[in-house]
């Protein structure tokens, strides 16, 4: 009982602002009472109606970036811990340097670095959606190179030499045995990073030009900004919790059955 | 298929500064169980990997079927390894282990099926190409790495202590189909093992190998009765070893030895100089209690039984003589009592069983 009673009171501690942000997404007048007065959906409509640009906004440029991590992160994996290229260690360094950084710097330092360069198809790079992947992309690599480097040092290298010595290549041997074998790793890392750069706020703030390029988080920033605009903010950050909530489900859920049967690796 | 030779000619390795493998020079023949024995560290698994192409070597050469494969990368060389983990793919289930090989060699799909069948049965694994390597025994692991490796019809097979992790009772019996079917198939195979009677009981050549020496060739009868140094006498098999001085007068042969004191060997025996090591083994060494009549050509020593230990076929004494500890093998038959510990004993050695190292 005592436990139950325990674990209750962290959860309740822990899942507050996630309920009182449901409240308020609910709420028609919410003022001096401790739960709101009138309940509504409107402020979902409001969302829907307005932001489903900002949503499919997040999804590309998180999902992207988050593609870029994982594939960059299993690449410097590989290479910082199979390979004895000179300078493997700087590289990881340098990566885990982005964490040292502010968004707000970063930000800064983007719009300085890539002022005036033009894509071909795209325009300039700081005002098209490109430069959100990227800046996610650099800030969130550590996280996913990390959870990269912990499933590859997993992987037996005996399994790798098994492969090539049946006739497998490089390529093929990293193709069909190491990335496999490292596939919950990558989904963390993906998931990580997907996950951080749709609650990113800092940069996001600098980097977004015009409105029709903001992701969520933008956009709940600027529905905030206004007392007419708390609702559908609260509405759109519930969206942003349950579509976060479902991925992450989604990829634990992925990972459990990949590793069911076993863990690679030597038996003693 | 024929099979073919490997020949080491010459090969020198080292990582940094450590020097893992010196000159070695080795042949093995073709269809040959060949065995590289030695402690951790003696470099015979380095040995192993060098011609799997793991490893490269600085110098000398490493020939399969006569051809330098020196330069050649792993997967061009046509030598199928086994793993001592097994190195068994998790995320594939039996047949898809067993297949990747001949996927890689791109073979058409009818035929890379009834290859994997025709391997799966060879082991006797059929019925259970479904099965992911975590849902099989050790012993079933070991098996669908030998037929993964076997399917690709190597030009030679290496095995890198494919017993270690096996239970006795299971390796006595694996080591057994290990030597039938390298017979059947006729495969040149390379067995690298830190255990003398794996090593012993399944190939037909032994090389010993400590600190990236090879330090003697043989068949296991050559090395267990003529070991060319105290390494190999000591690793092959127990022995009595003792160092001393040899000299000859009145009809027979003194040796003065530090540990064991005065004795005499059998005359008829030549030892190469007026310094050496003689050795013996515990089996050879004939013991009884009292002082019986001395015979002719038999080396003889007195001591006191220190201690016993019963090892079922034999029980393995330590005779205290002089200030030497010797070790004796005495076969035991049903309902014979021992020895008991302080007992008075001769010891007696024939001429034939010492040898000078």
């Amino acid at each position: 009982m005592l436990a139950y009673g325990w674990i209750g009171a962290v959860l309740l501690l822990v899942l507050s602002p996630h309920l009182g942000l449901l409240l308020l997404s609910l709420s028609k007048v919410w003022s001096f009472t401790v739960l709101p007065e009138q309940f509504t959906l409107a402020h979902f409509g409001t969302v829907f109606e307005d932001s489903t640009r900002m949503i499919y906004n997040t999804f590309l440029y998180c999902g992207l970036a988050a593609l870029l991590d994982v594939v960059l992160g299993t690449a410097i994996a590989y290479i910082v811990l199979r390979t004895q290229l000179p300078g493997r260690q700087l590289l990881d360094h340098m990566v885990t340097v982005a964490l040292a950084m502010p968004g707000l710097v970063l930000g800064i330092g983007y719009l300085r670095t890539f002022r005036g360069v033009e894509l071909p198809f795209i325009g300039p790079l700081t005002a098209s959606w490109l430069i959100f992947v990227l800046a996610y992309s650099v800030r969130r690599l550590p996280f996913a190179l990390r959870s990269c480097m912990a499933a590859l040092s997993q992987v037996h290298v005996s399994l790798e030499e098994a492969a090539e010595n049946l006739g497998a290549g490089r390529w093929h041997t990293v193709w069909r045995i190491v990335v496999p074998l490292m596939m919950g790793g990558i989904l963390a890392g993906f998931v990580i990073s997907f996950v951080t750069a749709a609650g990113e706020i800092s940069e996001t703030i600098l980097l977004t030009s015009r409105e029709s390029l903001a992701p969520m988080s933008y956009g709940i920033y600027l529905y905030m900004q206004s007392i007419a605009g708390r609702g559908p903010g609260a509405a759109l950050g519930v969206i942003a919790v349950v579509l976060i909530g479902l991925g992450t489900w989604y990829s634990h859920h992925i990972v459990a059955s990949r590793s069911v049967h076993d863990v690679p690796g030597e038996k003693s | 298929m024929t099979p073919v030779s490997v020949e080491i000619r010459n090969v020198a390795l080292s990582f940094g500064a450590t020097q893992v493998l010196r000159d070695i020079t080795l042949s093995v023949k073709p269809g040959e169980f060949f065995a590289l024995l030695g402690p951790s560290g003696s470099g015979k698994s380095t040995l192993l990997r060098l011609i799997a192409g793991f490893n490269r070597n600085q110098s000398g050469q490493v020939l399969i079927a006569g051809r330098d494969v020196s330069a050649i990368p792993p997967w061009q060389r046509d030598v199928g390894m086994v793993f001592q983990s097994y190195a068994l793919w998790p995320h594939m289930t039996v047949a898809q282990n067993v297949a990747f090989g001949l996927e890689e060699r791109k073979l058409p799909r009818d035929v890379i099926r009834r290859k994997v069948a025709a391997a799966l049965e060879m082991v006797e694994l059929t019925g259970l190409e479904a099965r992911r390597p975590g849902q099989l025994s050790g012993g079933q692991q070991q098996r669908v790495a030998i037929a993964r490796t076997l399917a690709i019809e190597p030009q030679v097979l290496l095995l890198d202590e494919p017993l270690s992790n096996l239970d006795a009772k299971l390796r006595v019996q694996t080591r057994a189909e290990l030597k039938k079917l390298q017979k059947r198939l006729n495969i040149t195979t390379i067995f690298v093992t830190h255990d003398q009677e794996e090593a012993m009981t399944t190939c037909d050549r032994i090389a010993v190998m400590d600190q990236g020496v090879i330090q003697q060739v043989g068949t296991p009868m050559e090395l267990f009765d003529h070991p060319v140094n105290r390494f190999v006498a000591q690793f092959v098999g127990s022995v009595n070893l003792f160092g001393g001085t040899f000299t000859r007068g009145a009809g027979a042969l003194h040796f003065s030895s530090p540990a064991l004191g005065e004795v005499t060997l059998p005359a008829s025996l030549d030892p190469p100089g007026a310094k050496g090591e003689i050795a013996f083994r515990p089996h050879a060494i004939r013991m009884s209690a009292g002082s019986p009549a001395a015979i002719e050509g038999e080396m003889r020593m007195t001591g006191t039984i220190e201690g016993e230990e019963f090892l079922g076929e034999f029980l393995r004494y330590e005779v205290q003589v002089a200030g030497a500890r010797v070790v004796v093998d005495h076969a035991h038959a049903r309902g014979e009592s021992t020895l008991a510990t302080g007992t008075r004993v001769t010891l007696s050695v024939p001429a034939d069983e010492i040898r000078f190292i």
